[in-house]
């Protein structure tokens, strides 16, 4: 019913005239314009964030929360660190750049590109030791602790009193009123984490080689992967650094950041939509020009792949609300498929130039539809993947695709009517290529030749494949330059290593519980740290001890306030009149606890907070609705009434097997590590990809039987997976590692390369036009896949890599379908091979 | 997608982790910011305020080039010291004597024999202390913020003060002069009266840290170096905690092998 309403609407649509086609087609183009500018007026933007790219992955509700807090939080981050001989120049210099970014800071308000410009920041220390101090009596260290268990206090007194004769110590009169056995400094520094970093005036210092270098850090307001903040922040960024290099000219500059990274893809980006996409269209250009010698094709092309894009736009933005960068890349590849159908029409109208425009149109329409619906649904394949950046080139060729089409339809029967000069000579060249390899084909279907054929194909076959490896690390698909990445880890290196991208996440019921068991976790990452496992580990624990070891903690300081003061006060020779009072302060102090709460409203508190996962008072109904979901989720039982959580971020990670292997049997720990996630996910995918492709190729061949019968069906199919396999071969001898992108393009090797064995098959003695028009559209794929093999993001590379030579193959085999069909009659050779 | 794990690995590596490192140096800070309680212990204190006239007098480049002359002992120098220290909660001052050595190649040993041992070794960076149960303790001035605050302003100090290195100073500090004349003329205690030229250098912390731990500094000397006197407040404060170190004995030349030797701590502690 459906089929048949379409065939009498097609055939409304191909008697329609000319003129109402081309105001439809006109109308449309025009409100695509008008919806796409509005569109971008209302905010619509380019994006260049690879990560928009990567899959979603399937999580809870705390584990999302905890990778968003870590992304936010530590996302957008600018680290400039000045190096120069002195200490002093090195310390003027980051003086300057603070100033400058202030200023600019100042002078934008609001808009300002960077803000939260800092080095070291001095009062937070200061406030944090504020905040702790009256909780002294709640405070021990694990040495200090051990001695009150043992009632050693002895040896506490002892060290007091080192303390007490060192000129350049700690001890003054102001500590020791308070704190008479110097407990209260070894805490404040048991805050602190080692590191090779120090301060100096308000500026963080580290030493390199010989060398001092200042740091600078700052926050880009907007995230560094919107173009437009990107050139916001590096102009400020740019001007800031400068003026500091004017004034001091010695001074190196090493940066870091997302923001680098982000400009450095961008740039790339940029350079290759405009290389490639001008490659790419100058090839078609000349391409149509050597075939056709006339300036209406020529036009006809451009008018087709302009409303080709501008399908593709508007599809895009409708959907997504904007455009990645990578998808335009992708799309240069458009220009190479979308001029198809414009080589279908011309060599129709080349090799029967009497027929009119409309007519032309009319008898290449069911083929070309045909060939749209496989393309598209090819796109739609690829669209499968889970990618957030597949689907939108899955929408964005799609939707070029339809433009095209629809300008084939609606707009050739008018515009194309000119007549074509004599196009005799490209069509005898595809006569010719084609008798040559008929000739070809005849020596090859002897038993001997096809044996030999045979032989050639599988040898190439099993040594390629067994020879094929798989990489499906995200890291390896884009690499950012050198000159990136090495100031980065020199930068890094100053700051001892840092932080990974891993993080642990510790849950549990309750604010007292996750304390207690982030202290239960501490002494595992210390263990890990002492088998260099790990590198470092920021956890909260070392803020926020329990309540219940605050309480263990003023019960043991019990026996210096209430049992032993006196003999303390005499041994140091402290005045006794300070006994009252510190009995006094130690009593008032038992109800006073040190809480996530008030911590958290502290700078120093402020910074560590994204750490801390509070129950989500404001997001509570839909937690509710979550937890209704949570019989679906079922592996995640265990974590039910967890609702509290806490991040511990971990840094220079040397063996992550192990180190997760310290949390297996600790339901409450789990190391999130979205990158290896991630990776498994695209090796999932690529998985699928490849069994979509085997079983796509498995149904065209229950399709294309009812068609041809069973041995043909099995010669046109056995095209694109021939071409599939050598396409993997070849990749398995070049030694480059298989990937989801890989997959992705084999898809479309099959989505396009089966039209091409499709074309000879039904070709008939047609065989020459069908030549032609199948060598100048693996031309126009070629240039356009080809070229992208040249990209420098991988993913990029890899698919034009993946897409050429699948082309490439098909282009070569699905001539043969033709020169072989009647020879291959009595020999099924070829059949065999296909898997 | 390398951007991507940058865009959480080194990028986000430190925020939080530098951020804390910092937090260390503020031991100092948080210390001496703490209100004073206390006061009525102190009267027994020498008083500062003999500081005054010199805090309020800056110096002149001549005046530190002729210093430096006079401080430069040349390569190597020892000599006794006497440290007493008057803080106003302890009901007597603690005296402590011992002796030191300061190398300019080798660094700084400084080991106190009275009334208990102990030793202090400061060199290459590194801070190794050894306390009266013999226990060693090391701290490099990368690793730890707290050795590298000590670190920092010690060596230039004590560069400063045995080696005549005055500008190296200027970098940390600023500085006060005052020399004979005036201090004749302000009449000064008659201990501080010797005969020859006397002088004095103030010098008072840049850092503003720093200056909360020790807020004023004095070098006291005639031909050459007699003291060195630590300020925990301006010195019109009074009373306050107050640290001074007497040095005599003074003496020149290289370094016998038993001194080398005792740099060698440094090294066994360096040892895992």
């Amino acid at each position: 019913m459906a089929s048949h309403f379409a065939v009498r609407a097609s055939q409304a649509l191909m008697q329609s005239s000319p003129k109402w086609r081309l105001a439809i087609w006109l109308l449309l183009m025009l409100s695509a314009s008008l919806w796409t500018l509005q569109l971008w007026q209302n905010g619509a933007r380019v994006q260049s964030d690879i990560l928009a790219m990567l899959p979603h992955l399937q999580q809870d509700k705390l584990t999302e929360r905890a990778l968003n807090q870590v992304e936010a939080t530590l996302a957008d981050q600018v680290y400039i660190a000045l190096v120069t001989k002195d200490e002093t120049t090195a310390i003027a210099a980051a003086k300057l750049l603070m100033q400058k970014l202030e200023a600019d800071l100042v002078a934008t308000g609001k808009n300002a590109a960077l803000t939260e410009i800092r080095s070291a920041d001095m009062q937070l220390g200061e406030a944090l030791g504020q905040y702790y101090f009256p909780h002294r009596f709640k405070l021990l260290t694990a040495p200090q602790a051990e001695a009150l268990a043992t009632k050693d206090i002895g040896n506490l007194i002892e060290a007091a009193t080192a303390q007490l004769y060192n000129a350049f110590g700690y001890a003054n009169s102001n500590l020791l009123a308070q704190d008479p056995l110097l407990l209260f400094p070894a805490n404040l520094l048991a805050l602190a984490p080692s590191s090779k970093v120090r301060a100096s005036q308000g500026i963080l210092l580290a030493n390199q080689g010989d060398n001092v270098a200042a740091v600078v850090m700052a926050k880009g307001r907007e995230s560094a992967f919107n173009p437009n903040a990107q050139l916001a922040q590096m102009t400020a960024l740019t001007a800031a650094l400068d003026a500091v290099k004017q004034s001091y000219p010695d001074i190196n500059v090493l940066k870091a950041g997302a923001l680098f990274h982000a400009i450095a893809a961008t740039q790339t980006a940029k350079s290759e939509i405009s290389i490639l996409g001008l490659a790419s269209l100058l090839g078609v250009i000349a391409l149509v020009w050597l075939a056709f010698r006339s300036v209406m094709p020529l036009l006809l092309a451009i008018v087709t792949i302009s409303s080709g894009l501008l399908l593709a736009v508007t599809f895009t933005l409708s959907v997504f609300g904007e455009l990645h960068l990578l998808t335009l890349v992708f799309g240069t590849s458009l220009i190479g498929i979308a001029i198809d159908y414009s080589f279908h029409f011309y060599c129709e109208r080349l090799s029967d130039s009497e027929r009119s425009a409309k007519a032309t149109v009319a008898y290449i329409f069911p083929t070309v539809t045909l060939a749209f619906i496989t393309s598209a649904l090819a796109y739609v394949g690829i669209g499968l993947a889970p990618f957030p950046g597949m689907q939108q080139v899955a929408i964005f060729c799609a939707a070029g695709l339809l433009g095209a089409y629809l300008t084939l339809i609606l707009a050739y029967p008018l515009l194309a009517g000119s007549r074509l000069p004599e196009g005799s000579r490209p069509l005898a060249f595809a006569g010719t290529y084609l008798a040559n390899l008929t000739k070809l084909s005849n020596k090859l279907t002897t038993p001997l030749g096809m044996g030999l054929f045979a032989l050639v194909i599988v040898v190439w076959c099993l040594i390629g494949v067994s020879k094929l490896t798989v990489d499906d690390d995200i890291r390896h698909l884009q690499q950012s330059p050198a000159s990136v990445t090495e100031p980065e880890n020199k930068l890094r290196q100053l700051l001892s290593g840092g932080t990974d991208n891993q993080f642990l996440l510790v849950r549990a019921a309750s604010e007292e519980a996750l304390l207690q068991q982030l202290e239960r976790v501490s002494p595992l990452l210390d263990a890990a740290i002492a088998n260099q496992e790990l590198g470092n580990y920021v956890s909260l624990s070392r803020y926020l001890p329990s309540q219940q070891r605050q309480d263990t903690a003023y019960r043991l300081q019990g026996e210096i306030y209430q049992t032993q003061l006196d003999t303390v006060l005499a041994s140091l020779g402290l005045d006794e009149n300070l006994k009252p009072e510190l009995k006094a302060a130690y009593l008032a102090a038992k109800t006073e606890y040190i809480t996530p709460a008030a911590f958290f409203t502290l700078e120093a508190g402020k910074q560590l907070a994204p750490l801390w996962l509070a129950p989500n008072e404001a997001n509570s109904p839909v937690s509710k609705g979550a937890l209704n979901d949570g019989g679906v989720s079922a592996e995640h039982g265990a974590e039910h009434g967890a609702d509290q959580g806490a991040i511990v971020l971990l840094g220079g990670i040397q063996q992550i097997d192990a180190l997760k292997a310290r949390f297996a049997h600790d339901e409450s720990v789990q190391l999130i590590d979205k990158v290896a996630d991630i990776s498994a996910v695209m090796g999932h995918y690529r998985l699928l990809t490849l069994k979509l492709l085997a079983l796509a190729l498995s149904i065209a061949l229950l399709l294309f039987s009812l068609n041809f019968g069973i041995k043909k069906a099995a010669v046109v199919v056995a095209v694109p997976a021939l071409a599939a396999l050598l396409t993997l071969a070849t990749l398995g001898l070049t030694g480059s590692p298989l990937s989801l992108f890989h997959a992705l393009a084999l898809i479309l090797v099959f989505g396009i390369g089966i039209d091409y064995s499709l074309f000879f098959a039904s070709a008939q003695n047609h065989g020459k036009a069908v030549m032609m028009a199948v060598f100048m559209s693996a031309c126009s794929t070629l240039l356009a896949f080809g070229l992208l093999a040249f990209s420098q993001t991988q993913a990029i590379h890899y698919f034009g890599l993946t897409l050429s030579l699948g082309i490439g193959f098909t282009f070569l085999l699905s001539p043969l379908i033709l020169t072989t069909t009647q020879a291959l009659t009595n020999n099924p050779l070829l059949t065999t091979k296909k898997s | 997608m390398n951007s991507v794990l940058t865009k959480s690995s080194a990028l986000t590596k430190n925020p939080v982790l530098t951020k804390c490192a910092l937090f260390l140096c503020l031991a100092f800070a948080l210390i001496s910011s703490l209100p004073l309680k206390a006061e009525t212990l102190s009267d027994k204190l020498a008083t500062p305020s003999a500081y005054q006239a010199l805090f309020s007098q800056s110096a002149d480049a001549e005046q530190l080039v002729a210093l430096s002359q006079k401080l430069n002992l040349g390569e190597t120098v020892r000599g006794q010291f006497v440290q007493s220290r008057q803080l106003k909660v302890l009901k007597k001052p603690l005296i402590s004597q011992g002796q030191f050595i300061f190398d300019k190649e080798q660094g700084l040993i400084w080991q106190q024999i009275k009334p208990f041992e102990s030793l202090l070794i400061l060199k290459d960076k590194q801070l190794i202390q050894r306390d009266s149960q013999g226990r060693v303790q090391v701290s490099k001035a990368d690793a730890s913020a707290s050795a590298a605050a000590m670190g920092d302003l010690l060596p230039s100090l004590v560069r400063a003060m045995l080696g005549g290195d005055i500008s190296g100073l200027s970098e940390n500090f600023e500085l006060h002069f005052l020399s004979t004349d005036k201090l004749n003329a302000e009449k000064l205690s008659p201990e501080n009266l010797s005969p020859g030229s006397q002088w004095q250098l103030g010098l008072t912390p840049k850092d503003p840290l720093m200056k909360k731990a020790i807020a004023n500094m004095v070098l006291e000397g005639g031909d050459t170096l007699q003291s060195l006197v630590l300020l925990s407040a301006a010195p019109s404060v009074s009373p306050q905690d107050m640290t001074r170190i007497d040095f005599s004995a003074l003496s020149q030349g290289t370094l016998s092998e038993t001194e080398l030797a005792q740099y060698a701590l440094a090294l066994e502690a360096n040892k895992p």
